[in-house]
């Protein structure tokens, strides 16, 4: 018998509440590593247990005509990570920091331009700060994890169209603070101001 | 070779040694969710009430939308058109086509004007579907507003009146069953049902009385090093009542409100790092009348380019609102405190 969609499953699991866990399993470690990702591991398990709480609860609002839940609870976890704006950025400068001093991971001919990537993090969080929260919202669910710009929108409840345009805007705005030559052209990083 | 998005990737690549624990997280996790899932049998109105945004009323009494309204929540109505409720201070002077303000219930009624907007149509999500009415008409309803706007309980307001008001139709008798066929689509379709409870009272047990009366419009927020010594003098110097308290189990108290007399102070622990609530803040509390005028007030002010320093944004505690600094550098905190004990239960376990 073939595996149940997670639409299959949330639809049973109206009826039949203790069905939910199957979501859980499903998606409870793709969602902790995103809380992890924005907000650090101590505060994960908080959200995680929140998310799948409140999805649980609104298990019955699920658009069974989507297949997967996984965009759905990413939406849900936006929602709250939203109320929690006013520490991300301090977490994405921690990450900055973080980064330049593990250093970059020993590569082979690369490390040069690793280094120069490495020098441009703390720039590349403040960027990130400096970003509409929407627009960042967008373009983290995009580059962290790695969700299609169908999902982004389902995530977000917006159009593909405004996915699109809060990622070009994102990444322009970010190509231009950081410097990087624009378009497809990226082959130098980081011009000349020291 | 890197472009933004490496750039923005490398930012974040899991540092976490995640083999020893992530399992025991997730299990932990897990095991809470199968009891919310346990007890999914029984929702209580303080469930539905605690993850529920936005209400849709189908007939009401009128102390319904007012304590709904008053709590934070959005709440919509259908009585020949769409409408959305809004709780004012002052009655509007002037107002659009179709909408309507309704006076304070009487004198001891706080909250303010109720004013429902005519809207074009109703929200794509709504929670919560509120209905007062007879059986006869539940199913239809269940069919015709609960399924399309995918709301995830019905609750069937109870009979009976609170203020004594003459009931406006019918009895109280006829309103306190739930049809057995209405009852039956909602469970299929795993939609809750909560009855035998007004959601008026429902929402003030739940939110409990807002702890800064609607009348202290302004009172003053005081940042002390030791704030339970400071909450002690007040009460046995000055003779002020504890009237609320937010804080963690190491002794922080993020807020405290004390009354004196019908005046009402903040306090809280001051935060050296805090911006906003660092060593020897003090600030001033703008309690507007609901989430809606806080948004208006915040529109109004950004608008002139007044130096915001927080905008608009819920604390997990329940207040809504934002913060300004004056030409002085004095802060100034226009919000809605929608304080409950719920959140400062779940506080102290997050903390602990």
């Amino acid at each position: 018998m073939a595996v149940r969609s997670d639409a299959e499953v949330m639809t049973a699991s109206t009826a039949d509440p203790a069905a939910f866990a199957a979501i859980f399993d499903r998606h409870g470690s793709a969602l902790l590593h995103y809380f992890s990702a924005r907000v650090g591991y101590g505060e994960a398990e908080g959200f995680l247990a929140e998310v799948f709480r409140i999805a649980f609860e609104r298990r019955a609002s699920f658009d069974s005509a989507v297949s997967s839940a996984l965009p759905w609870l990413y939406g849900i976890g936006a929602n709250l990570l939203a109320r929690h704006r006013r520490n991300e950025a301090r977490r994405l400068q921690a990450l900055a920091k973080l980064r330049t001093e593990s250093g970059p991971s020993p590569g082979e001919d690369e490390i040069i331009s690793a280094l120069d990537a490495a020098a441009l993090l703390p720039r590349v969080a403040q960027a990130l700060t400096e970003l509409p929260a929407a627009d960042r919202e967008t373009l983290l669910l995009y580059a962290w994890e790695r969700l299609g710009y169908e999902d982004i929108g389902r995530a977000l409840s917006i159009p593909v169209g405004t996915v699109r345009s809060r990622i070009n805007r994102a990444r322009s705005r970010l190509r231009e603070q950081l410097g990087l030559t624009g378009e497809e052209e990226h082959d130098d990083v980081g011009g000349g101001s020291a | 070779m890197s472009d933004e998005l490496d750039l923005v990737r490398s930012l974040y690549s899991d540092e976490t040694d995640w083999t020893s624990s992530e399992d025991a997280l997730l299990s932990r996790v897990r095991r809470g969710l199968m009891n919310t899932i346990g007890a999914a049998g029984a929702v209580t109105g303080e469930d539905v009430l605690r993850s529920a945004q936005t209400v849709l009323l189908i007939d009401w009494h009128p102390d319904v939308p007012r304590s709904l309204a008053a709590a934070g929540y959005d709440v919509y109505s259908v009585y020949q058109a769409a409408h959305r409720a809004e709780l004012v201070r002052v009655a509007p002077a002037e107002l659009e086509d179709g909408a309507e303000a309704l006076g304070p219930l009487g004198p001891s009624d706080n909250r303010g004007v109720l004013v429902w907007h005519r809207v074009d149509s109703l929200p794509d999500q709504i929670d919560v579907v509120c209905i007062y009415r007879p059986p006869a008409e539940q199913l239809g309803i269940v069919e015709h507003f609960v399924l399309p706007h995918r709301a995830w309980a019905l609750w069937v307001e109870e009979g009976g009146f609170a203020s004594g008001m003459t009931p406006p139709y019918r009895g109280p008798e006829q309103l306190l069953e739930v049809s057995e066929d209405a009852r039956a689509r909602c469970e299929e379709s795993g939609i809750a049902v909560v009855e035998g409870l007004s959601i008026a009272t429902a929402t003030r047990e739940v939110t409990r009385p807002t702890a800064l009366p609607v009348e202290a419009a302004i009172s003053p927020t005081l940042a002390y090093r030791n704030a339970h010594a400071a909450i002690r003098w007040l009460r046995t110097v000055l003779g002020f009542e504890l009237t609320a308290l937010f804080e963690d189990p190491n002794g922080t108290v993020h807020y405290a409100q004390l009354v004196w007399r019908g005046g009402t102070i903040n306090l809280h622990t001051e935060d050296e790092e805090g911006e906003l609530s660092g060593r020897g803040r003090t600030s001033i509390i703008l309690q507007a009348a609901t989430r809606a005028d806080v948004d208006h007030l915040f529109e109004k002010a950004n608008s002139t380019g007044a130096d915001i320093r927080r905008p608009v944004e819920e604390s997990f505690y329940g207040d809504y609102g934002f913060t300004l600094s004056d030409s002085e550098g004095h802060l100034w905190n226009v919000g809605v405190a929608w304080l409950d004990s719920d959140a400062a239960r779940s506080l102290r376990e997050r903390r602990t």
